[in-house]
């Protein structure tokens, strides 16, 4: 039941028009990731990527408050109800991280903590947003 | 790492700034209805939806990530902007041998930097006339001030001019000297010059030095630049009189500032210690408006003139295209909130015109509000003009983009919703039971739809069936239709009425689709029922 919700979860949120969103955002990320190297630009770039899953969170804020009552009404628990918000979106931040991972690849090496950084952020936000915090 | 400390304590005002808009925000919120009316005051109605939308976006998070993100896009512009100095080729073949590194400035107040710096021979032209009184005559003499440097230990391979210059630099070593053409150096000496400091003269053969070009239109002495390809300088090597560079004679020729160009010329090895030709191109660089280094027989210019590298202008096409990625993504949010409020404003009488004017003033009003900080930063230093322009760049195209969404979102408030329903009359009775039954059968095995409910309700004069029916390619849609069966004389009229209820956000379109879907299956279901049972 619950592999089932978090398949239909990640369909549901590859859909949504918040991720297109995010995935242009991470091809703009891509080229200035490679195009330029200051520590500035990290920082900047990583608080962008946060306010980019916000944001695309933000737009979808509709189909998450619908897609949580569907699954009231089909009778889903708490946890359930977490876990599916939680990888709705999470899958956000997966495209922005994926690039930071080819970033690895070119050996900058404040990259890995930026990327720690990245991961830890969005799952505080997960959390603010499954118990309602921004929506 | 040097420019990176400034950004960061740029930060700290943004966010007090933001602090202190917000505090001031909550405290007075609802400070427009709740006020008492005191006295009577004529407050333009637009002016008021103003106040109010603004005191609404301020503190919407919308609004906050839209201006943090301006912030954040504005620093990263101006750190990624690289100027580059312009650089240009210039053949230097069948030219004599004048220097290593030269240094043209336009402007006298720079002289005390050059005198300053490693040198060999600095000129200065100064294009303001002096009178001088040689006999009964007054001429009109433009002044050379030419001074050399005393380090000057060992010249090789240079010039014929540059050994005459420095000739020329040994007999003026007193500041009331002037040196003079020949022909008019002896007529002064005869006759005297009188009136001006200048009482001392020397003659020399100035000739060799009319036409000698350091690159192609900058010559030793006076010129103006070029006109068609014609140079426009100096003709007439009696019009010239050579001085010493010395601060009182820069004083007496140049009283209340004057045009002037100071050339400066650096011949490798002239120095007892040799320095390096990169340390004084770094040198000059700072000084000059232009510096010219010479490699064998090819002149290179080098001009501070600043221009944007291919990098910066990608770079800042690339940010251009993420904010507006991430306006779109954000700006939905915000148009709902005042499609919101215009529902609500609407049925007091403000016209959609007046809405949307306001909340594009309102936009405006925040966005200049929120650049203070940016012009202040820039004002200071901490942001170059890149990061100016990609602030006002992006503001604009925000504002372009929320009133484009907003006029959509307008357009569609006052429109009518669509009534679905479909009527069909005939003269055939078919019993309700059986309709049911048969209606039911025919929506059973539907791709679209399935049937979850369906009733009949009786009265004496006519009877209603209701279906419910799950949309099957949704997760919880659900088309409700009325058929209302009625009995005039010998006819019987059937009217299908469908409506959507659901969970989901749809699209009006995507809405309509359903619902038209829905009414073409009941209306097909009826009729083939009824000409199957006649």
């Amino acid at each position: 039941m619950l592999r089932e919700i978090i398949l239909r979860t990640i369909r549901y949120s590859l859909t949504c028009v918040g991720m297109r969103y995010t995935v242009l955002f991470s091809i703009t990320l891509y080229v200035y990731l490679h195009m330029y190297r200051g520590v500035l630009i990290l920082v900047v770039t990583l608080a962008l990527s946060i306010l980019m899953v916000i944001a695309s969170t933000l737009s979808d804020r509709r189909n998450i408050v619908q897609f949580i009552n569907v699954l009231n009404l089909v009778g889903g628990r708490r946890k359930v109800l977490f876990t599916a918000a939680a990888v709705f979106i999470s899958l956000r931040s997966l495209f922005i991280a994926i690039v930071y991972g080819t970033a690895i690849l070119q050996s900058f090496s404040l990259i890995p903590i930026v990327l720690f950084i990245h991961i830890i952020v969005m799952m505080i936000l997960s959390l603010i947003v499954v118990r309602g915090g921004i929506l | 790492m040097n420019v990176f400390y400034p950004h960061l304590i740029l930060l700290l005002p943004i966010l007090m700034i933001f602090t202190v808009i917000f505090l001031a925000i909550n405290k007075y919120r609802g400070y427009v209805e709740e006020e008492p009316i005191r006295e009577v005051r004529l407050v333009s109605p637009a002016l008021k939806i103003v106040k109010l939308l603004f005191s609404k976006t301020i503190s919407s998070i919308e609004i906050i990530i839209i201006v943090v993100s301006l912030y954040l896009l504005t620093i990263m512009a101006s750190s990624i902007a690289f100027y580059t100095y312009s650089m240009k080729t210039v053949d230097l073949e069948n030219r004599p041998y004048l220097f290593d590194v030269a240094g043209v400035g336009n402007t006298i107040s720079i002289i005390d930097k050059v005198l300053q710096s490693r040198y060999s021979i600095v000129i200065i032209q100064v294009y303001r006339a002096s009178a001088f009184n040689v006999g009964n005559e007054t001429l009109i003499l433009y002044p050379l001030l030419i001074g050399c440097n005393r380090n000057v230990v060992l010249l090789d391979n240079t010039s014929m001019y540059i050994e005459m210059l420095l000739d020329l630099c040994g007999s003026l070593e007193a500041d009331n000297v002037v040196v003079l053409n020949k022909d008019l150096g002896v007529l002064a000496r005869e006759v005297g010059l009188r009136g001006v400091k200048y009482n001392s003269v020397v003659v020399a053969n100035l000739k060799p030095l009319l036409d000698v070009e350091l690159i192609p239109g900058v010559y030793i002495l006076h010129s103006i630049g070029s006109i068609g390809g014609e140079t426009i300088k100096l003709e007439d090597i009696n019009r010239v009189a050579l001085l010493k560079i010395s601060k009182d004679n820069i004083d007496v020729l140049c009283k209340d500032g004057c045009d002037a160009k100071i050339i400066s010329l650096y011949i490798d090895g002239v120095y007892e210690k040799v320095d390096s030709l990169e340390s004084i191109i770094d040198e000059y660089k700072d000084i000059f408006d232009y510096i010219i280094v010479r490699h064998h027989n090819r002149g290179t210019i080098y001009s501070s003139t600043v221009i944007p590298t291919l990098e910066s202008i990608v770079g800042l096409l690339v940010l251009f295209l993420s904010s507006v990625i991430l306006l779109l993504s954000i700006s939905s949010g915000l148009i709902e909130k005042l499609g919101y409020m215009v529902d609500k404003l609407w049925s007091i009488g403000i016209s959609k015109e007046v809405y949307w004017a306001s909340s594009v003033l309102t936009l405006i009003i925040i966005f200049s509000i929120t650049a203070i900080p940016i012009a202040i930063s820039c004002y200071i230093g901490w942001l170059n003009s890149f990061g100016l322009t990609a602030y006002l760049m992006i503001s604009i195209t925000t504002i372009i983009i929320l009133s484009s969404q907003l006029t959509r979102k307008l357009g569609t408030v006052s429109n009518l919703p669509q009534r679905f329903n479909a009527t069909y009359i005939t003269e055939s009775y078919v019993d309700v039971e059986k309709l049911r039954k048969c209606l039911a059968q025919s929506l059973h095995s539907d791709d679209f739809f399935y049937l979850s409910e369906i009733e009949v309700l009786e009265n004496s004069r006519y009877f209603v069936l209701r279906l419910e029916m799950m949309y099957r390619r949704a997760l919880s849609t659900i088309a409700s239709s009325e058929m209302y069966v009625e009995s005039h004389d010998n006819l019987w009229k059937y009217v299908i009425e469908v409506d959507i209820w659901s969970i989901e956000e749809f699209t009006p379109r995507e809405m309509r689709y359903i619902k038209s879907l829905a009414l073409s299956k009941v209306y097909g279901g009826l009729t083939s029922c009824l000409e199957r049972s006649s």
